[in-house]
């Protein structure tokens, strides 16, 4: 055990530069949030994991909405950026994490030795912005994947499931797409090479609409696969497909992500003229 | 002999009390236990249906993996690998998914899961409504389809 000593000028005045630094961080943090622009439709998305990759899921997620000029993407790169201040004005939200802090701690510099601590993920802030946004501001949210296990009943209740978990990663068949639902009408049935086939259980059936279900390959498990919803002034699309990129190279599932967003935001779905990254 | 007459009835009232605070006490303090409408109740050791019933004494269950002779006071499920849930963390399993060996799985810590369960089978020690205790039992796990380690409360 080291003896206790006073602290040096010197150690004293790292530790004050260090303290410094993290609060300039998450000051910065909120400080980066940029007000939206006259006709800015304004999508924050939150995305990627250790198991999921952030790189190539932003990487999709911007060419399927690329075509929409007036359409801006805000990623989260750090989740205590992830605060009331960017949701405030947010038009729509698309998330695909479960509740864990960040897997490795976010930094700024171009070579890293060692990183910070992860942030911490999902915060009782961040789930109060969340509902807050959605049920009174009219946010529309794009519940995307293993954002069913945030381990949070409220977050649950607003996605309207309880949540059932994968079993292996196999080949997934979309089937049993709404033929009647604008987002899913005329898509046929269609597969992923690989997929963690989430399931869930629908709280309310009286007022939610089953997109689609899915079929695990190997173990024949027949699972919900998507579903919407209202909840209060906005819109909520679940969408559970989403481990690996391969998901998001779909056409179909693309397409069904354009057509989600629309709806999610209550605006009309114009034909889907496909990404501009494939 | 009235005097005693109306003692030893004072005296049954009491034990009678007594048997019923030590019944109801036995029943609360058990775990509740459901059976999956599917079970057929067979016990693994004497190939015997056992009786229906809803109550295990506390302490009792116990998971098997491959052998009977390996009790274990835990079992494993499939998340992100194998992971382990000890009975004394748990707070409920329900089933979800037979098929699939799916059970929600409530933890004591308010968290929750509901991944593929790796044990197979279960043994406990049955308590009757009237707060006695049979002969330990052996089932498959499938035959259950609630374990509930939460204090009853009525």
């Amino acid at each position: 055990m080291e003896p206790l000593q006073n602290p040096s000028r010197r150690k004293a005045l790292k530790t004050g530069l260090v303290t410094a630094a993290a609060t300039t961080a998450v000051q910065s943090a909120r400080a980066a949030v940029r007000s939206k622009e006259p006709g800015e439709t304004k999508i924050v998305a939150i995305m990627g994991d250790y198991w999921h990759p952030a790189v190539s899921q932003e990487l999709h997620v911007r060419a399927i909405l690329s075509p929409l000029k007036d359409w801006k993407l805000y990623f989260v790169q750090r989740s205590s950026a992830f605060t009331p201040e960017l949701l405030q004005d947010a038009d729509l939200l698309i998330t695909a994490r479960y509740g864990g802090a960040d897997s490795i701690g976010w930094s700024d510099e171009p070579v890293v030795v060692s990183r910070p601590k992860g942030d911490p993920y999902m915060t009782d802030e961040q789930e109060a912005a969340i509902i807050e946004n959605v049920t009174k501001r009219g946010m529309g949210w794009l519940a995307v994947h293993c954002t069913l296990f945030t381990g949070r009943k409220a977050i649950e209740d607003l996605m309207g499931i309880e949540p059932i978990l994968h079993q292996e990663i196999q080949p997934v068949v979309v089937r049993d797409l709404n033929p009647e639902h604008p987002i899913t009408r005329g898509i046929d049935t269609f597969f992923f090479n690989l997929d963690e086939q989430f399931d869930a259980e629908i709280k309310d059936p009286s007022r939610t609409t089953v997109l689609f279900r899915t079929l695990a390959v190997h173990d024949k498990r027949d699972a919900l696969g998507g579903w919407c919803l209202e909840q209060g002034r906005g819109r909520v699309v679940g969408l559970l497909p989403g481990h690996y990129q391969w998901t998001y190279r779909m056409p179909q599932y693309q397409e069904i992500f354009w057509r989600a967003a629309h709806w999610a935001l209550k605006r009309d779905i114009p034909p889907f003229p496909g990404p501009s990254m494939s | 002999m009235r005097r005693r007459m109306l003692r030893l009835a004072g005296v049954a009232a009491i034990l009678v009390m007594m048997c019923g605070v030590v019944v109801d006490a036995q029943t609360k303090d058990a775990v509740r236990i459901a059976f999956d409408d599917q079970a057929k109740r067979v016990d693994l050791r004497t190939g015997k249906t056992i009786p229906l019933c809803t109550l295990a004494e506390r302490g009792s269950i116990r998971f098997y993996l491959n052998r009977l002779d390996r009790a274990d006071e835990f079992f494993h499920f499939y998340h992100d690998g194998l992971r382990t849930a000890r009975i004394t963390d748990l707070e409920q399993m329900e089933k979800v998914q037979p098929r699939f060996a799916i059970w929600r799985i409530r933890f004591a810590s308010g968290g929750k899961n509901t991944p593929r369960v790796q044990h197979k089978a279960v043994s406990f020690i049955p308590v009757t409504a009237e707060g006695k205790a049979g002969e330990r039992v052996y089932l498959r796990l499938d035959d259950l389809k609630l374990i509930d380690w939460r204090e009853q409360v009525n």
